[in-house]
């Protein structure tokens, strides 16, 4: 078992905050998905630069257990989920010492 | 029963917690009221898995959410808490977010290509989050986007008919009232005419997953029920159901049970 870190917008590119209820369907795919979901207290101010653009925004850091290597897909369902949940082009992720930008 | 209205308006009833529980609660409340308290340190307690009502088993070492802890009420009440304090120390906008949640449901299930009733069964699961302004749920659009890509990954096992039966007494009676949505018809159905109402008795079987609504004085509940190794029971008065069964997500609002029951699909 290894955890995944996902990072969360706390409002869209609009600057318009996301509600409690709106975090909370995401907590439900992703609890449905791994069988539960934790947050670490550190509402990161983070900055990158992907493809020539700055992203810039607070974020929330959600954590799910990932059982397997062989759960990667759902990993990938999982980030898929987030783009479209929180309308965001790329999702930053930490897992075993590694970070990606997917 | 005490009740916590959220920011976006939802009334939420819970059972009056046990000791540690009530603790904590009091707790966060005070820490929301305290400018020199943080979101951050809420957080801390909340996933935690001092917080008695986290899941201790799914990632050692931290406080989970699971199905069954986001159907808590509880922890309904502490997410609120929590979204609370990032409304003070973010100055966010309430108005702003109030009217960001502009479809109704027949506009969200218009643009979903879904009847109304799947959206009201989402919004019972949780996996539609709503504003409630005027007694209506309103939802964001934004939230519409990852609709179709629920559920995703490996599905739960599939649910086998469980073939031992539930035993039901339900009706009107004597102030109470019981409801049962199931599959099939009532197996040795026995009525009886009282001056409440009908008492109808008999056996419910085979089946997946059931759904009771009861109801005293205005303020209903509804339970759903799957198929379980332990002897279980839901009582009201004198009506019943029992059997070996789970309680798999409670509504304790009248108002959301009363929903989550219109959408219900029994199986």
């Amino acid at each position: 078992m290894f955890e995944v870190q996902i990072l969360i917008p706390t409002k869209s590119n609009e600057k318009v905050f996301f509600s409690a209820e709106h975090h909370a369907a995401f907590e439900t795919f992703a609890s449905n998905l791994f069988g539960g979901i934790t947050r670490l207290p550190s509402a990161a101010a983070g900055a990158w630069v992907d493809g020539g653009k700055l992203y810039q925004d607070t974020t929330l850091v959600y954590v799910v257990a990932v059982p397997s290597i062989t759960r990667g897909a759902d990993v990938a369902a999982l980030v898929e989920f987030v783009k479209a949940h929180y309308a965001q082009l790329a999702v930053y992720i930490r897992y075993l010492g590694l970070s990606e930008i997917l | 029963m005490p009740t916590h209205t959220t920011v976006s308006g939802h009334a939420i009833e819970f059972e009056t917690p046990p000791p540690p529980v009530a603790a904590l609660l009091a707790r966060l409340g005070n820490m929301l009221a305290d400018p020199a308290a943080t979101e951050a340190q809420m957080l801390v307690l909340v996933y935690s898995p001092d917080n008695p009502i986290m899941d201790r088993s799914v990632m050692p070492g931290r406080g989970a959410v699971t199905p069954a802890v986001l159907a808590d009420p509880v922890y309904q009440v502490m997410s609120d808490l929590l979204f609370r304090k990032r409304v003070v120390e973010h100055n966010v906008d309430l108005e702003a977010l109030a009217a960001a949640h502009s479809l109704t449901v027949p506009e969200a299930a218009e643009r979903l290509g879904i009847n109304d009733s799947a959206v009201r069964k989402a919004i019972a699961a949780r996996r539609l989050g709503t504003w409630l302004k005027d007694g209506r749920h309103y939802i964001d659009p934004r939230a519409l986007a990852s609709f179709h890509l629920q559920p995703r990954g490996p599905q739960p096992a599939e649910a086998h008919a469980s073939t031992a039966p539930l035993e039901v007494r339900y009706g009107a009676e004597a102030g109470h009232t019981l409801k049962v949505k199931h599959p099939g018809e009532l197996v040795g159905a026995q009525k009886r005419t009282g001056p409440d109402g009908v008492v109808y008795t008999g056996t419910v079987a085979p089946w997946k997953r059931v759904a009771v609504l009861t109801a005293k004085g205005g303020k209903g509940r509804m339970f759903v029920l799957e198929p379980a190794d332990e002897e279980c029971d839901v009582m009201i008065g004198e009506l019943y159901v029992r059997g070996r069964f789970a309680i798999v997500e409670k509504i304790n609002n009248a108002k959301a049970a009363s929903e989550a029951w219109e959408a219900f699909e029994a199986g």
